[in-house]
Formats: structure tokens, sequence, C-alpha cells
């Protein structure tokens, strides 16, 4: 039972600090991911790339704060995974996609997991 | 009633509970600002100024050579028939030099050729890969071996006709290669 906490902490956070790192990386340093927003989304929302950027990297951030702290652990997980699924299939079949195609599937897990006992949410998940 | 034994239980189990809590979100603070800082850190300390040596192309600020004194020639000496001094040659019409060229020339690329500062012409323009380096997803090699050099055929070999790979390449951008 231990171990099964241990192991949602560490899944939870590993998680968490990779969307914190790519979205600070887009709120910090968004001229290098312009080149990165499909067109599709340009399409889709009508807005420049670089605001596209910066509300995905704010995105990114928030929900990962979530998850680091252990705040609604389920939803941020399942959001997260979802937008990440989304840009794995834009990216396609690379080295790239292969690994954020297991990133996918982690945080997928961790949404039907939950946080367990180690988390700042109230309820028991 | 209940015992007193279940109610000091509870208790414990609430004070455990918001230990809990508040343990993890202390160290999802510490986990948010740690991320934050080492993104920041790795922004700042990857920065790499705008050489100095980008030439801008400004108006032409040639000021035209003066036309060359003539030498002073002593009198003549008085002959009965004075002969007209030949009339000097026309001073030829100063040359103007080339202008500058314009856009970021190949020497200017090839001094710009290690993990440092990794400056590469591809189809035309310049880019600053130097950050691009570690990221690349195909081995550092691939992009240290086209620092300094034109590396449009390595490019064209390998990512030529993705325009994803080129929207990336575009935010690298430096300039025009000069002609």
């Amino acid at each position: 039972m231990r171990r099964t906490q241990t192991g949602l902490l560490i899944l939870r956070l590993g998680l968490a600090a990779v969307f914190l790192w790519f979205g600070f990386s887009q709120l910090l340093d968004g001229i290098h991911w312009v080149g990165l927003v499909p067109e599709w989304a340009v399409n889709l929302v009508h807005l420049p790339p670089a605001m596209i950027v910066l509300g995905n990297g704010l995105f990114e951030v928030v929900l990962g704060g979530l998850l680091a702290i252990g705040f609604w652990v389920r939803i941020s997980a399942l959001l997260l995974g979802l937008h990440l699924a989304l840009i794995t299939v834009d990216i396609g079949l690379s080295a790239i996609g292969v690994r954020d195609f297991g990133l996918v599937a982690a945080t997928i897990a961790l949404a039907l997991l939950g946080k367990g006992k180690n988390g700042a949410s109230e309820r028991e998940e | 009633m209940a015992p007193r034994g279940d109610f000091f239980k509870c208790s414990c189990d609430i004070l455990k509970e918001m230990k809990n809590r508040i343990l993890s979100i202390v160290i999802g603070i510490i986990l948010i600002i740690g991320i934050g800082g080492l993104v920041f850190w790795q922004k700042n300390a990857g920065f790499i100024l705008p050489p100095a040596d980008i030439p801008t192309v400004e108006p032409g600020t040639n000021t035209p050579t003066p036309a060359p004194t003539p030498a002073s020639v002593p009198a003549p000496t008085p002959v009965p028939t004075p002969t007209p001094a030949p009339a000097p040659a026309p001073a030829p019409a100063p040359v103007p030099p080339p202008p500058p060229p314009s856009g970021i020339t190949s020497a200017q690329v090839a001094a710009h050729n290690s993990r440092q500062s990794c400056w590469s012409t591809i189809n035309g323009n310049v880019y600053d890969l130097t950050s691009w380096i570690p990221q690349h997803p195909g081995c550092e090699q691939n992009i240290l071996r086209i620092c300094g050099i034109d590396g449009s055929s390595a490019y064209n070999g390998q990512h030529g006709g993705s325009r994803k790979i080129a929207a990336i390449l575009y935010g690298f951008k430096m300039g025009v290669a000069a002609q």
C-alpha cells in the first residue's frame, strides 16, 4: 500500500514537472515555440500564434501546478492528457511523438488512478 | 456516547490528514518555483547577445575624394613669344567605392562555427542555431556539422519539403545571406 502511494506520488510529481517545464518555457521563451503552432489551431481560435503559445503555456503551468500540489488531480491529468494527445497526433510518428505518447499514457493513467492519499484535495480519490 | 479513545483517534487522523495536505502543497509549491527558476536560468544562461558585426545597411556616406590641387608651377621666364601654358588635364571623376554588401556575408557566418556560436546559411538565409544544438531531435553532431557553412544541402536532404521543420527553423532566422 505504501509503495502504491509512493509510486503515485512519483508519477504525479514527475508529470507535473514535465508540464511545468514546458509551460514556463512557452511563457518565458515563446519565440521558439511560435513555429510549432499548427495552422489548424490558428484557424480555429483566430488568434496570432504568439498568443496561442502564451495561452498554451499558461494552461500547462496552471494545470501542472494543480498536479504538483495535488489538487483536482484527476481532472487536471485528464485535461493535460487530452491536450498532449492532440499534440502527439499532430507531431506524428517521430522520436518526439513516441516520447509524447508515453507521457500521454502516463497522464491518462494518473487521471484514472487519482492522487491516492498524498494530495492536497480533501476528497479521497 | 462514543468512547474517548475514538475521539482521540479521529483527532489524530484529522491532524495526520492536514499534515499530509500541507506537505503536499509545500512540495508542490517548491516544485513549481524550482521548475520555473530552472527554465528562467536556462533561458538566460543560453541567451546570446546579437553580435556587433551584423552589417546594417546604411545609406551611402561616402564623400567624394577631393580633386587634386594642381602643383604650383613656377612663373615662366619671360620669352618674346610667350607660349600659353598647356591646360592641365581635367581630373578624372572619382570612382565611388562599391556599396557594402547587404546581408550577412559568408565570412561572418564562417566566424561562428562552434558550439558556443553556431550560424549556418540555409537556402539563402542565415540562422543562429546555437540554442537549437541541444534540442535537435537528431544528434547534436548533425547541427554542429553545418556550423559556419552553407547547410542547405544537408538541411534539404533531411528535412526538405517539411513545412513543420521550416516553421521551427524560421524562429532562428537572423537575416538574409549576402549575395
